[in-house]
């Protein structure tokens, strides 16, 4: 077994190895025209009515994969979040330009504290034709916050009064948690605090609502096959092929069914960057992401896109240890590293050089993006300072260059492109500061081991938004944060993002601003670069929605011409 | 026969049962659990979702808990697929990789028996040069290029086939082909070595001296004897071919049982690990016994007792 495992390990990464070194093909091979198997007869056509043919309104689109769980209180994975996306609807939904606009909630108001939020809902209905009520949305959200559902994601409703208490079982009475079902038509929100993103918060897919007639019926199987859940968005599920397919039929009960004009996406769950290329070419697939290996031959398409998403990775130090710790040995890493040629080089150019820790796109102070507020900056690429910094941190820890390099390794994660992405670092480190660090990679599971633990110094980490507000980048690093694996601690740090979470307008914008500058100036990461999503989009697909943060992709006002 | 059978039975739930006691173990010694994501789980969530799936009790409990459910036959739910049963799952998966996979040994080893005995008739002419080149070439060149290669020439290229999925025989061909290849070259390459070592043992030439015909001993006397180190490997190489291939599914975006083998390990999903496990292990230990007895038919000299 072990043996069986172990080889297959082998050729997968052998597989990655061919995928990567079979990129190399000339980029100015002519790109032949994809045949058509239908062109040899085209005498046979009958030459009637040309035009005014409409097209089919149908999406070919790959999910990637089986999705894990389609259930929305309880789902966390990306998959799943664009399937649920498409046949589910929240009180919000976001307008394709990534503003907040209208859901199932035609209205709301916000009280002046901030902390009460009043949705008016719309006449709506699931798409077994029943009404949609507030009642669906408190029972899916006390649902998602029952101890016994154990949802991974209840910590996104913790924003709501005593709903953090009622998940962890310190309160037993849900009516104590800040929901409240004033009328049919009327939900009323009380919040634990004031949160000024909660209103985009309320397109996450945990928030969507679930029909409580259609839970208790299908009760542990709710939401495992096509037929056993009720859809209050866009499409409705036609037919799940487990690991195979799974396709999405316009619903004819949605409230802006006319909007709609796709009557269907044919999913398909292909793993192979290869073959799912293969499908694109084949017109198989009118949407493909590309890979970095297939870059080349796609870069100067006119179909290719590249657009920016809400994800940084950084390398990260760990601010407990021995040498890290000092100020001066972390700058001399940060300096020794070029940023731009790691994109260049490493990521074959797919993604933007990282001026902070927040993506650039999100939003900032004054309606303007955070990029454009932005007040500091990292330390540039700087081989002759950071090798002096580098000497003068040795001298302060006490401790030579081969000690140095006999207890410090770099720990990256499992793969060929882990591989090729430590050994920029080590190499890197290696010609500017004159130590060559080891190398430790290792499955996902056993690095959040290590950083769990604190037994590491050096790696390379990645963290993408899960909402469109700084926040969710910058209140990564406050002191014991659930996700602070650098141990990093700052009170003049926390006290911005205390700011930040409770404060409202450009004053929480100019804190997080602040809070930059800090990690800047501290560095306990360093941002690195943002990496960028890469299609080819069949020029005949209109109106594909994309976003930075959550769901990725919108079909709500998708149509093929 | 009933005594031999029912002795085999004890010690394949008794190997069984090892399998399973260090598998469980192991699994749980790997760093983690099943919910470990990026995103940091505050930890009441974790215990929630940890009583939820049991891992809340001690470990010894759990084992028990876990032996009990498959006396059962009930491999619990996937920690990873939500709600999804592992013996739907497996259930499902195998159909698939089942199919792909005898039909793959069928041509694998059909072919190859007959490449081998042609070879090894033909020795040191044309044929037989073509056999040797032919294995080397499968042997040597892994599946996943031999998939590409065939998925590139005659999916993209030609149009003949579809470039991926699973259903029609037109979605088969390359696939088959692809798994195929390697035991076509492996078991053409054996069968040839194994003929020509028979072709000069004593009893051919018995045989021969006694005056049977070419074809005669050829059917019966080379064939059956050269066909015997086959006979076993074919069990483990069946055992092997039917849970599935991760590379040939993968590229052929075909739903078969081959991922989740590694799959399950990566997401720590422990009941699939299990599943997976007891699943190959059940099959492997199945051919062995179905060999064994095949041993007995093919060669008479064993008896089994």
């Amino acid at each position: 077994m072990k043996r069986r495992i172990l080889a297959l390990l082998l050729v997968m990464s052998l597989v990655f190895t061919l995928a990567l070194t079979g990129c190399s093909q000339p980029a100015d091979e002519p790109e032949e025209p994809a045949e058509e198997p239908g062109e040899e007869e085209p005498a046979e056509e009958p030459e009637e009515e040309p035009a005014e043919e409409p097209v089919e309104q149908v999406l070919t689109f790959n999910w990637n994969s089986e999705p894990p769980d389609l259930d929305p209180q309880t789902t966390t994975d990306q998959v799943s979040f664009w399937i649920i996306n498409a046949v589910m609807e929240g009180l919000v939904r976001l307008d394709p330009d990534g503003s907040v606009g209208e859901g199932l909630a035609e209205s709301w108001d916000i009280s002046e504290d901030g902390l009460e939020y009043t949705f008016n809902l719309r006449d709506a209905n699931w798409s077994d034709g029943t009404p949609v009520t507030a009642e669906d949305f408190a029972f899916a959200w006390l649902r998602v916050l029952n101890p016994d559902t154990a949802a991974q994601y209840a910590y996104q409703l913790y924003h709501i009064k005593n709903a953090e208490a009622y998940n962890s079982g310190e309160l037993t009475d849900p009516s104590e948690v800040g929901i409240e079902v004033v009328d049919e038509k009327t939900l009323k929100v009380t919040l634990e605090r004031e949160t000024p993103f909660f209103l985009s918060l309320m397109s996450f897919i945990t928030y969507v609502p679930a029909q409580k007639a259609a839970v208790e019926e299908f009760g542990e199987d709710y939401a495992l096959e096509a037929d056993q859940m009720v859809y209050s968005g866009p499409f409705v599920i036609e037919e799940w092929a487990h690991e195979d397919s799974l396709i999405l039929a316009k619903n004819p009960e949605y409230w802006d069914a006319d909007t709609v004009k796709l009557e269907r996406i044919e999913g398909v769950m292909i793993t192979e960057n290869n073959t799912r290329m293969q499908m694109y070419d084949n017109g198989e697939l009118d949407i493909a992401v590309v890979p970095a290996e297939f870059l080349d031959r796609y870069i100067d398409d006119p179909n290719y896109v590249s657009q920016s998403q809400a994800v940084t990775w950084y390398l990260q130090y760990n601010m407990e240890d021995e040498w890290f710790s000092n100020h001066k040995m972390r700058e001399a890493f940060a300096l020794a590293t070029d940023a731009q040629t790691y994109v260049d080089v490493v990521q074959n150019g797919l993604g933007v050089v990282a001026e902070g820790h927040t993506p650039p796109t999100m939003t900032g102070a004054g309606g303007k993006s955070f990029g454009e507020t932005r007040t500091s900056e990292l330390p540039g690429y700087d081989p002759e300072k950071a090798t002096q910094l580098f000497e003068e941190a040795l001298e302060e820890l006490g401790v030579t260059k081969e000690e140095f390099e006999e207890t410090v390794t770099i720990v990256a994660g499992e793969g060929d492109t882990w591989s090729k992405i430590a050994q920029f670092f080590q190499s890197q480190w290696k010609d500017t500061l004159g130590v060559e660090l080891f190398i430790e990679q290792m499955s996902f599971a056993m690095r959040l081991d290590r950083y769990n633990t604190g037994t590491y110094q050096i790696t390379y980490a990645g963290w993408g938004g899960d909402y469109n507000d700084p926040l969710t980048f910058m209140d990564m690093w406050v002191t014991d944060g659930g996700n602070n694996d650098a141990y990093y601690s700052n009170p003049e740090y926390d006290e911005n993002i205390q700011t930040a979470l409770t404060g409202s307008g450009d004053e929480r914008y100019e804190a997080m601003a602040e809070a930059e500058a800090i990690i800047a100036e501290d560095l306990p990461i360093y941002p690195m670069y943002h990496p960028t999503r890469n299609l080819v989009i069949d020029p005949k697909v209109k109106g594909l929605a994309t976003y930075p943060v959550g769901a990725d992709y919108d079909f709500k006002w998708t149509y093929i011409e | 026969m009933l005594k031999y059978t029912t002795k085999r039975l004890g010690i394949a739930i008794f190997t069984l049962l090892i399998i399973i006691t260090i598998t469980f173990f192991l699994m749980n010694a790997i760093p983690g659990d099943p919910f470990q994501q990026s995103r940091r789980i505050p930890p009441e969530i974790l215990e929630n979702m940890k009583a939820k799936y049991g891992l809340d009790k001690p470990l010894i409990v759990q084992y028990f808990k876990y032996l009990g459910n498959i006396l059962q036959g009930d491999l619990g739910d996937s920690m990873y697929y939500r709600g999804r049963s592992v013996n739907t799952i497996l259930a499902d998966s195998f159909a698939v990789s089942g199919k792909l996979g005898l039909m793959s040994i069928t041509v694998g080893a059909g072919l190859g028996i007959f490449f081998g005995i042609v070879a090894a008739l033909n020795r040191n002419k044309f044929f037989d040069y073509f056999v040797i080149v032919l294995a080397v070439i499968g042997v040597s060149v892994p599946n996943f290029v031999i998939a590409t290669t065939l998925q590139y020439l005659f999916a993209s290229k030609l149009g003949w086939f579809p470039v991926s999925r699973w259903g029609t025989w037109q979605q088969a061909v390359l696939p088959v082909t692809a798994l195929g290849f390697a035991y076509i070259a492996y078991i053409a390459r054996m069968m040839r070595t194994s003929m020509l070592d028979v072709i000069n043992q004593d009893y051919i030439k018995t045989a021969k001296a006694k005056g049977l015909s070419g074809t005669q001993i050829l059917w019966k006397h080379t064939i059956r004897n050269a066909i015997l180190p086959i006979v076993t490997i074919l069990g483990v190489a069946v055992a092997g071919i039917v849970v599935g291939s991760l590379v040939i599914e993968n590229i052929f975006g075909i739903p078969g049982m081959g991922k989740y083998f590694v799959q399950s390990i990566k997401q720590n999903d422990y009941t699939m690990i299990m599943g997976t496990t007891i699943f190959y292990a059940v099959l492997l230990i199945a051919m062995m016994f179905i060999i064994d007895v095949l041993y007995g038919i093919v060669d008479p000299r064993i008896r089994l007792d």
